[in-house]
């Protein structure tokens, strides 16, 4: 007679689940145009676990995914990989990682069976337009200060990140 | 804490950084130390590190949504002593409590099995428990019996040394296999295996706050990658690496950023048809205006479905995002039940556009839909012989005007000429008046056990027995009324109904709109607690002196068993009609299926009637077959 005696679908919503899967894949191409080969391996497994912590619902994969897809950005890095496409990486595996959470939270608290397309590109689209601006800024200023890196300078900048970091905890 | 001072610090290191770089020049200024390379390097990845732990023990929140889909579960009978035993289980020794429940409940089950089995007095059957006598396993002898029956052997049963339940839970087991081994013989039943199951906690449902603000967490943490990021890249000496941060302060700022956003909505709730008869799909269309001057990004929907209907198509949540000013629709369909259902408030979530931050409101939105379906009658419904002044069709033992022949008298002056036995005045000459069996109508309360026992449906989906005894009291009353009878309804339980006995269409309508929309009869189970010996008291005092009383309950308590037994010493033939909401399957339900069997039986032994109304059955069916074995 009536078909809903199992209860709700709670498990991630398929549109973000898609758009972390994208976003997974852009991280990669961004990591085989910086040529470093080891970082496009790792890169390829983060993304792939990044992808799979989304599908299967685990925060707990999903936040180690993003660890080991960090670590294959910074590996390219000091690799030598040019500094653009590493932080289109690095931004699109946060969306990435973000977008799987989004899947699960929504999923927490609609189902699967509800329309929730908007909520989620929304929100995705936001993260990404956020990341890519900051990006955006850092490599400005990075050209703009161009050439010489002396560790003073390196010292002074980092103690002013730690700073700001600290203060941005919640 | 505040964090301003360490922000305005870290933003001018960073641009003093910054100027360095651009203009190397100036850094020959300043000490480049190699210590201060590894100080500051060290501080950037211990604090990153820890916050990589941090993150390690956040669990990120988030408001929690109920299943408005789905109707209110009621138990299934027999999940009470499941639910015991699995306490049992879990808690082995502790629980002394449940423990001596358990076994009291089973004890009971025992002796009238036994009595039902070999026919003794309770005194007997109770004896027999206590001395083990009444089952070959030693185990279920023991668990009911009392210090005289021995012990079996220790190494009789091996699996329960070496099991890891509890002896206790083991021997109640075997003690409710033994009671249904002996309670199917008795009933010539086959016998099926025993099977156990574990129980499954029922869902439980939270009342929303009116508003709550909570932080997820989700962002939590993504500091680290900038700090780590830096750390390693000025050791190695890679700008790249280190420009790298500026991902992770990015992100970090934008969750610090974040703040619940305020939530102004509308809801409208339109009902494709407010007035359905059961069974029909009702289209539900809800929606919602965004009225405050902020978009709202991430706003989640969940429409307060009323907890007596389930949802049978399209889902009653939305996710969407919405500027000021605009609408969002979502709709779905429910299939109509009996009663007045009021729609509960819309929950809604709203999160800012990071997500780091999230309001959950309650949106009031009233409305009710209301099923008010036509009485239906069965076929008669058989009666006592007891009866009022009033002409009807229950056939009394009384003689005077009607139809069938009951006796005949001496003439008595003042006898109408027609009634005279004029064959017998041409035999004999002498008068003689013929009396005939009076046909009355009786009156009848129907009493409904809404009692919280009462609620228990066989599943999930099929109705409780509360909706089953409503519908059977609407489609009695209909018959009685339309033979002449006088029919009133009562509820027994916490939420009181009374309509006195009466006749006529209007009394009828009455009646219609009582059964269907009063909340005694709601399909939902009450939360508040009732003295049931005062509402017996209510309903003595209220029903007429002739009343005969139909109660209608599942009978899957004792209690009910006293108020039929009270009812019938106080002069009120009883007729119970009950129906069956007991199911087979794991022991306890077919248990508790075995219990209300005797407990029938039990009242049948005091001379009440009982229709005992099986879950497939037509109503008609059920009293003919009961009523085969009534005496007149």
């Amino acid at each position: 007679m009536v078909a809903v005696s199992v209860g709700v679908d709670r498990g991630p919503t398929r549109t973000a689940v898609v758009l972390s899967m994208i976003a997974a894949a852009v991280a990669v191409l961004a990591l085989v145009l910086g040529g470093v080969a080891s970082g496009v391996g790792i890169g390829a497994i983060g993304a792939a676990m990044l992808v799979g912590g989304a599908m299967a619902g685990s925060r707990t994969v999903l936040d180690y995914a993003a660890l080991v897809s960090f670590g294959a950005v910074v590996f390219s890095g000091i690799g030598g990989a040019h500094p653009g496409p590493m932080l289109v990486s690095l931004v699109a595996l946060v969306v990435a990682w973000d977008a799987g959470e989004q899947a699960i939270n929504v999923g927490e608290q609609l189902g699967r069976d509800a329309p929730t397309r908007r909520a989620e590109t929304v929100h995705v689209a936001s993260t990404t337009i956020v990341g890519l601006g900051g990006a955006a800024v850092g490599y400005g200023v990075y050209r703009l200060a161009g050439g010489g890196q002396p560790a003073s300078a390196l010292v002074i900048l980092l103690l002013g990140t730690v700073a700001i970091v600290w203060a941005l905890r919640r | 804490m505040n964090q301003r001072p360490s922000l305005v610090v870290g933003v001018a290191l960073a641009a003093l950084g910054v100027l360095l770089m651009a203009a190397p020049g100036l850094a020959g200024l300043l000490p480049g130390n190699q210590y201060l390379v590894i100080g500051v390097g060290g501080l950037a990845l211990l604090i990153g590190l820890r916050l990589v732990i941090e993150r390690k023990g956040t669990d990120v929140e988030g408001a929690e949504t109920g299943d408005p889909e789905v109707r209110r579960p009621v138990p299934t009978p027999g999940d009470d002593l499941r639910a015991w035993l699995a306490h049992v289980d879990a808690f082995g020794r502790s629980s002394m409590r449940t423990r001596r429940r358990i076994r009291e409940r089973l004890r009971s089950a025992a002796v009238a099995v036994v009595r039902r089995r070999e026919r003794s007095s309770l005194e007997a059957a109770r004896e027999r428990v206590a001395a083990g006598e009444w089952t070959d396993d030693p185990h279920a002898a023991v668990f009911v019996g009392d210090a005289s029956v021995d012990e079996p052997p220790a190494l009789a049963d091996l699996s329960v040394s070496l099991s890891l339940r509890s002896r206790f839970g083991y021997r109640a087991r075997r003690t409710i296999a033994a009671v249904l081994s002996l309670a199917d013989a008795a009933e010539g039943e086959d016998e099926r295996p025993v099977d156990e199951e574990d129980l499954a906690p029922g869902p439980a449902t939270a009342a929303p706050e009116q508003t709550v603000d909570r932080e997820t967490e989700r962002w939590a943490g993504v500091g680290a990658l900038a700090l780590l990021a830096g750390a390693i890249g000025m050791a190695l000496t890679v700008p790249t690496v280190l420009l790298l941060s500026v991902v992770g302060v990015t992100y970090a700022a934008y969750a610090r950023q974040a703040s619940p956003p305020t939530v102004a909505l509308t809801v409208e709730r339109e009902l494709s048809d407010p007035d359905p008869n059961p069974e029909d799909e009702v289209e539900v269309t809800v929606t919602v205006r965004n009225d405050g001057d902020e978009t709202l990004p991430d706003l989640r929907l969940i429409d307060g479905v009323p907890p007596g209907l389930a949802v049978e198509s399209g889902s009653p949540r939305l996710g969407t995002a919405l500027r000021p000013g605009r609408k969002a629709t979502f709709s779905y369909t429910v299939v109509a039940r009996r009663g007045e259902h009021e729609f509960g408030p819309l929950q809604a979530v709203a999160r800012d556009a990071s997500g780091a931050a999230e309001r959950e409101v309650a949106v009031e939105a009233p409305g009710t839909l209301s099923c008010v379906p036509p009485l239906e009658a069965t076929d008669t419904v058989p009666l006592y012989g007891t009866a009022t002044r009033y002409a009807g069709r229950v056939s009394t033992s009384s003689g005077g005007e009607g139809v069938e022949f009951h006796a005949t008298r001496e003439y008595r002056p003042g006898d109408p000429p027609n009634r005279i036995d004029w064959n017998r005045h041409a035999r004999t000459r002498e008068l003689a008046t013929l009396l005939f069996r009076e046909e009355r109508a009786a009156t009848v309360v129907l009493l409904v056990d809404v009692r919280k026992q009462a609620y228990g449906a066989p599943g999930p989906d099929a109705p409780n027995a509360v909706e089953r005894s409503v519908t059977a009291a609407g489609q009695v009353f209909e018959s009685l009324l339309a033979g002449g009878d006088r029919v009133g309804i009562a509820s027994f339980g916490p939420r009181d109904c009374w309509l006195a006995p009466g006749a006529g269409s209007s009394h009828r309508e009455r009646a219609r709109r009582l059964l269907s929309t009063h909340e005694a009869f709601s399909a939902v189970p009450p939360e508040t607690e009732f003295l049931p010996s005062a509402r017996l008291a209510d309903v003595r005092r209220r029903a007429p002196i002739d009343a005969q009383i139909v109660l209608l309950s599942p009978v899957t308590d004792d209690y009910v068993g006293t108020v039929a037994r009270r009812l019938q010493a106080h002069g009120h033939p009883v007729t119970v009609l009950s129906p069956d909401v007991t199911t087979d399957g794991d022991p306890a339900r077919r248990l508790v299926r075995v219990e209300r069997r005797f407990r029938l039986n039990a009242l049948r032994e005091y001379d009440i009637r009982v229709v005992d109304w099986a879950a497939d059955e037509d109503l008609t069916v059920a009293l003919q077959r009961a009523s085969q074995g009534w005496s007149p």
